[in-house]
């Protein structure tokens, strides 16, 4: 169990234009409604959007270097995490991502999905 | 609305300034702008005052007012703007709608900013509170966050750490002409690609300088600028773009729709395009920044920036000189100034006052700046008024 008791990551649902956002979400960013629905389970699958390693240790941070990657879900909605064991990756732009678990700071651990 | 100028204009040397408050940067540069506009100042209005990290950094909010009481005009209306790397040039577009729908005639727009102040990790992390905090609490600093568009950049059109290599050289034997500049060192690509690596594809010269500085600039209705100075400098264009404040879910990772939106609708209000532009300030707060900002501005094809760097198009000389002040790299981020501390440069540039750095028949300048994710874009556009 991570530190946010959850076990997957979340999105709500437009319930006017159907786009999935990051949740929480208190209107949506396509079709402006506020009718917003229930946080529900994404299926953690996604792909690569762009990425950077950092190198340089910062306030609260200090086990740099870590990779910073925003995901593409395939519900559509991108959110940033880390790549855990970045190390022993090629990870590229397009690279297919799962998430893994959210850390003791709840920052969504991702690991690259190979095939098979 | 009415046409806008601008008469006077101010600046500090800028740079690491241990033993400057931002009060008497405040007075320095209000008092040089005040001077150079002629404009008496019982006759301003209004004060508007860009700074962004005053309350956390120096104790200090509530800027406007201490700004008019350094002024020696207390009972004038001052106040603060924020709009993280936008803010002075936010303070400088609510100061211009003032004076166009004739609110006000003159009044007087200062950016201020102290961000050395002994504890350099406290400051980088203020800074990185113009991005939005939700996402931010996954380690995601300045440096990192634009490092997410030069991969994305490099990925889609084979821009390389060379050509963003080239944008600090570039500025930095900019700001070596420039004597109000932060950094005056010239610096090679090959010193450039040797530096630390902050966060991949970014070094630590790919970054913009953590710089103490101010300037100010009055401005004025054009039709009664000639009564206090000859020289004024027309405001021909002032818009505001935006988008969203996330990293995630934006439009896209390689372009900037704040910046699309402002010179678009800045365009359309001067009657001009991007080839009538005789030289750029833009928001080079990274390399890979002014690559992504000469595209969206229209002066090269999208995808073309690092190409254009590379073939000197952007250099003093070229066909379009970019940050001939040094730009954020080499004359420095002193944040919440940095907006105005363009137009400063844009009004020398025009009334041919700019020294080494003077670029040759300018005649009509282009501002830009981005704050946040970038979730904000400013353009201004200037031409001589006399």
């Amino acid at each position: 169990m991570s530190a946010n008791g959850k076990t997957a990551l979340m999105g709500v649902k437009c319930l006017d234009c159907g786009k999935v956002l990051v949740a929480p979400a208190w209107a949506c960013t396509d079709c402006g409604s506020d009718k917003i629905g229930e946080e529900m389970p994404l299926c953690g699958k996604g792909t690569v959007v762009t990425h950077t390693v950092v190198r340089r240790p910062s306030p609260g941070f200090p086990d740099a270097p870590y990779m910073v990657v925003v995901v593409k879900m395939e519900e559509g909605v991108e959110i940033p995490g880390w790549l855990a064991g970045f190390e022993n990756e090629s990870v590229q732009v397009g690279t297919p991502v799962r998430f893994s678990h959210f850390d003791h700071r709840n920052i969504p651990q991702f690991r690259v999905l190979h095939e098979g | 609305m009415r046409k806008v100028a601008v008469l006077g204009v101010g600046q500090c040397k800028w740079g690491m300034l241990a033993d400057r408050t931002v009060h008497d940067m405040i007075a320095e540069v209000g008092n040089a702008a005040l001077r150079d506009a002629g404009v008496p100042r019982n006759l301003i209005e209004a004060v508007y005052l860009g700074n962004v990290t005053g309350g956390e950094l120096c104790n200090q909010y509530t800027m406007g007012s201490v700004a008019a009481h350094a002024l020696g005009i207390p009972a004038v209306p001052a106040h603060r703007y924020e709009a993280a790397c936008c803010t002075g040039a936010i303070g400088f577009r609510e100061a211009y709608l003032a004076v166009a729908n004739g609110v006000y005639d003159f009044v007087l727009v200062i950016g201020v900013e102290k961000l050395n102040v002994g504890d350099m990790d406290r400051t980088v992390e203020v800074i990185s509170r113009g991005f939005d905090s939700w996402e931010g609490r996954i380690g995601l600093l300045a440096p990192s966050q634009y490092a997410l568009y030069a991969t994305a950049h490099m990925h889609a059109y084979g821009t390389t750490r060379e050509q963003l290599a080239m944008v600090a050289e570039k500025n930095y034997y900019h700001g070596s002409l420039n004597p109000d500049a932060h950094m005056q060192k010239r610096y090679t690509v090959e010193d450039v690609l040797a530096a630390p690596m902050i966060s991949d594809p970014l070094g630590r010269h790919d970054c913009s300088l953590v710089t103490d500085g101010a300037a100010a600039v009055v401005i004025g209705p054009l039709e009664k600028a000639k009564e206090y100075n000859a020289r004024p400098i027309e405001v021909l264009a002032s818009a505001v773009g935006a988008e969203t404040s996330t990293t995630a879910s934006r439009e896209s990772y390689v372009s900037f729709g704040s910046t699309r939106r402002a010179v678009e609708a800045a365009y359309k209000q001067a009657k001009l395009g991007p080839e009538d532009i005789s030289f750029v300030e833009t928001h080079d707060c990274f390399t890979i920044t002014e690559i992504i900002n000469i595209e969206d501005l229209g002066f090269v094809p999208k995808g073309e920036g690092g190409a254009a760097v590379q073939d000197g198009y952007t250099r003093l000389g070229g066909k379009i000189p970019v940050n001939v002040s040094g730009g954020l790299k080499a004359k420095g981020h002193a944040l919440g100034a940095t907006g105005v501390g363009q137009i400063y440069e844009a009004v020398k540039q025009l009334r041919g006052e700019a020294g080494e750095r003077q670029v040759p028949n300018a005649e009509v300048a282009l501002t830009h700046m981005l704050g946040g994710a970038p979730s904000i874009s400013t353009v201004h556009i200037f031409a001589r008024g006399y």
